[in-house]
Parts: C-alpha cells; structure tokens; sequence
C-alpha cells in the first residue's frame, strides 16, 4: 500500500543542510503496524510528515527518493491532489495533544471539519451523529453533552482521543502516529495503545506508530524500523529486534530500556555521546563515534543494510556471529568492571 | 459569559467612581479662584461672588463633592457657563459628529488592516513581507497631524477630491455625510492601521506554526481555509487589545481631527471650552470622555471573553 523508495528529506537551514531523513526505503502492507524506534533527532518527525509533504517547504526539500502510495508518488501530486491524500487516505497525530487543538474552536466544530473536509455532501444531522459515533468509538464518556466543549476542558488524554477520533473521521487507510503517548501518564500510555490497538481491528487501518520507546511498540507492531541519524540501520519483527538483535545501535536502545531482571546498577540509562550531528555527520558508519564495538573498518565505510534472517535487515559490518562474540565479550568485561 | 459580563460591569462601578473624584478635583487643584478666572482680572468683587454662588463654590468642599455625585447619579452636569444650556445638553448636541468619525475611522482601521495582514502572511515567504515591515514602522512612527497636513494638501488641495472642512449630519443624507468624513476619518484611522496590520501579522505568524494548525493541515484543510479560519481566528485574539487601545487613541486623536478639519465634535468642544473657561463643561467633556474610554475597555474586556473561550468559561 505505502512503499518508500531510497527518500532523502533534507531541511535547509541558516546553519546548514540538515539531513534529517537520509536514504530511507520501507514498505507498509494494508491493515498492518510498524513501529519506528530512534533517539530523539534521528529524524522520525520529519519522515512521518514527509509521507503527506505536510513539513514546511522551505526548509524542507526532497532531493531524492520516491513515497508510492497506492502505486502513485505522493513527492509528484499536486496540491489538490495532496489535500485529498491528507486525513481521507492518511491520517495524523501528533506528541502534544496539549497543543494539537485548536483553542478557540469546540472539539465538536473540530471533528466536523475533519468530515466536512472530505465529504461535502452528508447531511448536517449525518455529521453530528457521526462526531459521536467517532467520540464514542475513542472512549470519552457523554459524547454528546461533550461535543460543545473547548480543548481546555480536556486531560491530555482525552485530547489525544479527540485527535484520534479526527484521524478516524475519514476512515483513513493509513494511520501515521508521531510519539501518540509520549507526552502522556504512564496508565494513560497503555490505555491510548490499548485504544490504537482496538481500532486497528475496527476500523482495518494500517499503522506507522513511531516512538522513542522500544518498549512502546513491543506489543503492537508487526514490523519494526530502528533509525538512526536519517537512516534504518535494523529492520525486523519484534522478535527479530528483541531477540535477534543484528546491530550495535538496536542493542544500546534495548539495554536502556527498564527491565525487571537486572538490577538497576547495571542498567544503561542512556546510549553514551550525542546524537549525531546531522549537518556534518560523521565519515563512514554514522554510529561509530558511539559504538563500544568500532573498529578502524567502520570509519571508512557506511556499512548497507544486510539480510540477517527472513525479513529482518540491519546495517553493520560485524556479521552476526561476529557481533554475538563481542557482546559477550563487552558483557563480560563490564561484569568484571561492576565487581573489581 | 453572563457571570462574567455582570463581573466586569459591577467592577467598572469604582473605576468611574474614582474617575469622578478626579474631575472633579480638577477644578479645585486648579490654583487660584475659578470664578476669578473665569471672569477675568478686571471683574468686581460681586459679580465674583455671585458666579461663586452660582457654581456652588462657596460651599464646604465636602458638600459640593456630594453635591457633584448626588448630580451625576441624575443625569445632572450643571449648566454651561458661556451658553446657559445644560451641560449634558451640550455635549449631547457634539456627540454625533465624533461618534460617526470614530466609527469611520474603526472600520477603516478593520477594513484595510485585515486584508492587509491575510495578504502579507500568505506571501510570507516572499519580498512583500519585509516591504510591508517598513512601512508599517513608518506608518506608526508618522506623527499624526503631519500626515493629516499632508492628505490635506494631497486630497483637498492638489487635486480637490474631499472637502477639507466642515460637516453635514448623517440626517442631511448619508453621501453627504461621507463626503465631508472621509478625509478625516482617514487620517484618523491611517495612524492605526499600520500598528494592527502589524499586530494581526504577527498574531498569525505565531500561530501558523502551531501544532494546532498542523492538525488543520493533516485533515486536508485548504491553506486559504487554513489561514483566515483557524490562524486568523487566533491571530484576533491578541489583536483585540491593540485595537481597544486604538480606539481609545481615537478618541484622543478626534481632539486634533476635529480642530484640523473644523468639525464640531466633543475634541472642538473641549478646545473652545478650554479658551472660553467654561468649567462646567470641560468638567462634562472630561467625565464623558472617561466614560467612554472605560466603556472602550469594558467592551474590549468582552470581546476578548468572547474571542477566548478559555477566559469565557473560567
Ligand atoms: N523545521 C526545522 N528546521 C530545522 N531543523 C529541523 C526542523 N525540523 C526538524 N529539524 C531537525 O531535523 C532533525 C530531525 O528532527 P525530527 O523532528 O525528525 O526528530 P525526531 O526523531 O522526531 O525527534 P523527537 O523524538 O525529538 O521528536 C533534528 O536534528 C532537528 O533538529
Ligand atoms: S558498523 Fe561499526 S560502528 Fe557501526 S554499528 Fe557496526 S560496529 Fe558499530
Ligand atoms: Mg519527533
């Protein structure tokens, strides 16, 4: 349904040319989910936006790459075109359900538009009966005594089911969720994946929901993208990501994630260095000046993503037999650091 | 709303309270004898007394300041020194002219600022945006009256379009009305305009790149729609009180148009009343002038109520 050929957005700045997505390729097959994990700044906003060219033009630019949509590339649609594209075939939301409302309009108003948009011809009496089916389809209690409210008179959570319930109101084929629950309670997270996951049964929409948090997307996605500085350096099923882990990055990003069975002590809270400067990204493997397995090959040459097993991609240059030897060898060594 | 419109009524009570308080101190802070000088140097001893009596000055300050407020309370001003009327009467008579260049002027000031900013945020990436930066400094840095020289000398004068004096009633036909307003109403608006371009420009600019608006976008929304419903919307928000205070700066700014173009308004009142020392009445102007200036504010204060629905349901 969604395939993405080799796309670079780039975004043209004062300070330079920011690489933000770099080289991307990924397919996303009807009524499935993908999950796209990466560190903050890795790109993942800018490539999700991209799908609908919703990023402001300028700074951003496309110097390469197609996004084929139902077979046509979305890069060569004209306005209109796009607009009919956006919220009827491809929905969003966003991080901020704080701020993702418009303040002075009622959320009833604000569902409306979204269905009016696309459907100019259903009756007013149609519209209203659908904003509370829609309400009532994302959880908010007395949907229709609700319909008046302003956005302020919402929890975060409750607007991110607003949001949801606008996304949905074009049953669109593809759902594009930036960090839907970053920005919310931990009780209220699970209920909003709980929700994306119901609907996805109801409703047959495909998913791309991308976070920060592997953690986020164990439980839902069929498929998961690790990207790092622009670029998928690990691609697989959540088992293949979990357990088959192919690529150093992948690996940093599952060792920080809280887990019951280490102590605390040995937890890596966070992925050593910064993330990485996408106006001058470093010379050959983009992670190499975080990596604990680099080595002088790695300097040289930005390694392609390489088959490591049935649908499960990743790029580095240590093989997995390789990568698994040095693992254990760093596990053993920080062992003996933790005890001496 | 009806709470808080009842809210912001009652607390206008104090502040024309103390309004009244000051104008009425006005004329006795003022140093020397009111009667004296109204009458001037070589008036006699009796006829000083006398408009004494008549203006109520030789009672004990705290007499006539409830005197003041209990006249106030009903409609009563006093009497007008040079004419004899009644003050409200007076004032009555002016009202009209000022009220209509005011409203004029407003919507001047909305029907060119308005398209304006939309025109200039939709071409926002083009040079258009920096021209219009210049000018509107320029437009708000030009004193008022120079302008006012100018479009005199351009519109009346070179090429005798308008007149540049005068003004017929709005019961003598509205094209005549308009004939003789619209220069001066122009004026008066022209110093506004560029300052709530400027403030609706900015408005919209801060909120195109609202997550909000992106929202907008991602539902297919056209960009047209985009912009003159959800940006402009919460663009007029913070507008409101510039054009509050603009229009309060009208009612000031009337004083010099007024004089300027002979247009007998409650500002050429005032200036006459001041030359003919005619207390009473410079004390009605001032009073009524407050007035409306909190009345201004009140409905600003309404307005943004009605505008934000975050302060209409606190
Ligand atoms: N409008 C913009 N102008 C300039 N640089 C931008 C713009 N938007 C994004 N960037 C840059 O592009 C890079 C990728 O940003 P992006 O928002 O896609 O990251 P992200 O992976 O979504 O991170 P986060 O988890 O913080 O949302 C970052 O380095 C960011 O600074
Ligand atoms: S290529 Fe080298 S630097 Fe990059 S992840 Fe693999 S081992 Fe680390
Ligand atoms: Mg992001």
């Amino acid at each position: 349904m969604l395939e993405v050929n080799d796309l670079k957005v780039h975004l043209d700045t004062d300070s330079g040319i920011v690489k933000a997505v770099d080289g991307v390729s990924f397919t996303v097959e009807a009524g499935k989910t993908i999950g796209i994990v990466g560190e903050s700044g890795s790109g993942k906003s800018v490539l999700a936006m991209s799908l609908t060219q919703l990023n402001p033009q300028p700074p951003a630019f496309y110097p390469q790459g197609e996004i084929l949509f139902e077979g046509k590339n979305v890069l060569k649609r004209t306005k209109k075109d796009l607009r009919k594209i956006r919220g009827n075939d491809i929905a969003m939301i966003f991080q901020d359900p704080m701020s993702s409302l418009n303040p002075v309009f009622n959320i009833g108003d604000q569902i409306k538009e979204a269905i009016r948009t696309h459907d100019k011809k259903m009756s007013r009496q149609d519209v209203e009966k659908k904003v509370i089916e829609l309400l009532t389809d994302v959880g908010i209690p007395d949907p229709k005594r609700r319909i008046n409210d302003y956005p302020h008179q919402f929890s975060g959570g409750m607007r991110q089911r607003v949001l949801i319930a606008i996304a949905l109101a074009c049953k669109p084929k593809l759902l594009i969720a930036d960090e839907p629950t970053t920005a919310l309670d931990v009780t209220i997270q699970a209920q909003i994946l709980e929700l994306m996951k119901d609907i996805q049964k109801k409703y047959g929409t495909a998913i791309i929901i991308i976070t920060h948090d592997l953690g986020v997307v164990a439980n839902i996605a069929d498929k998961i993208l690790v990207m790092y500085a622009g670029r998928i350096v690990e691609e697989g099923s959540v088992h293949d990501i979990f357990y088959r882990t192919s690529m150093p990055y992948t690996w940093s990003l599952l060792r920080s994630l809280p887990r019951l069975d280490i102590d605390e002590s040995e937890r890596l809270l966070t992925i050593k260095g910064q993330p990485p400067d996408l106006i001058h990204p470093p010379e050959g493997c983009k992670f190499n000046p975080r990596c604990p397995f680099v080595s002088p090959e790695c300097l040289k040459m930005d390694p392609p993503l390489t088959e490591r097993g049935s649908n499960h991609r990743a790029a580095c240059i240590l093989s997995n037999e390789q990568f698994e030897e040095a693992k254990q060898a760093l596990i053993i060594a920080e062992r003996k650091g933790v005890h001496s | 709303m009806l709470q808080y419109t009842i809210r912001r009524f009652i607390s206008v009570i104090p502040v024309m309270f103390i309004v009244s308080v000051i104008v009425f101190l006005l004329v006795h802070l003022t140093p020397g004898n009111p009667a004296y000088l109204i009458l001037g140097e070589d008036s006699s001893q009796e006829s000083i007394k006398q408009l004494e009596q008549q203006l109520g000055l030789d009672k004990p300050i705290v007499v006539q300041f409830f005197d003041w407020i209990k006249n106030i309370l009903t409609g009563d001003l006093g009497q007008s020194i040079y004419s004899s009327e009644p003050v409200t009467q007076v004032i009555f008579d002016r009202f009209g002219p000022t009220f209509s260049l005011m409203l004029l002027s407003l919507i001047f000031i909305l029907v060119i600022s308005i398209p304006i900013a939309i025109f200039v945020v939709a071409m926002r990436k083009t040079i258009l945006d920096p021209i219009f930066l210049t000018i509107s400094l320029l437009g708000v840095s030009i004193p008022e009256f120079w302008f006012a020289i100018l479009l005199v000398l351009a519109f009346g004068v070179t090429f005798p379009i308008f007149p540049v004096a005068g003004y017929a009633p709005i019961a003598e036909g509205v094209f005549s009305w308009l004939y003789y307003l619209i220069l001066p109403a122009f004026v008066l608006a022209a110093v506004e305009v560029g300052l709530i371009a400027r403030m609706l420009r900015d408005g919209m600019l801060e909120s195109i790149n609202q997550d909000y608006t992106r929202t907008v976008r991602a539902k297919g929304v056209r960009e047209s729609t985009v912009l003159m419903k959800h940006v402009f919307a919460n663009a007029l928000i913070p507008t409101t009180t510039v054009v509050g205070t603009a229009v309060a700066g009208l009612l000031g700014g009337t004083v010099i148009i007024e004089t300027l173009f002979t247009i007998p308004g409650i500002g050429q009142l005032l200036i006459d009343s001041i030359y003919r020392r005619d207390y009473p009445v410079i004390q009605g102007v001032v009073l009524i002038i407050s007035a409306i200036y909190v009345l201004i504010n009140l409905l600003v204060d309404l307005l943004y109520a009605f505008l934000d629905p975050r302060i209409r349901y606190d």
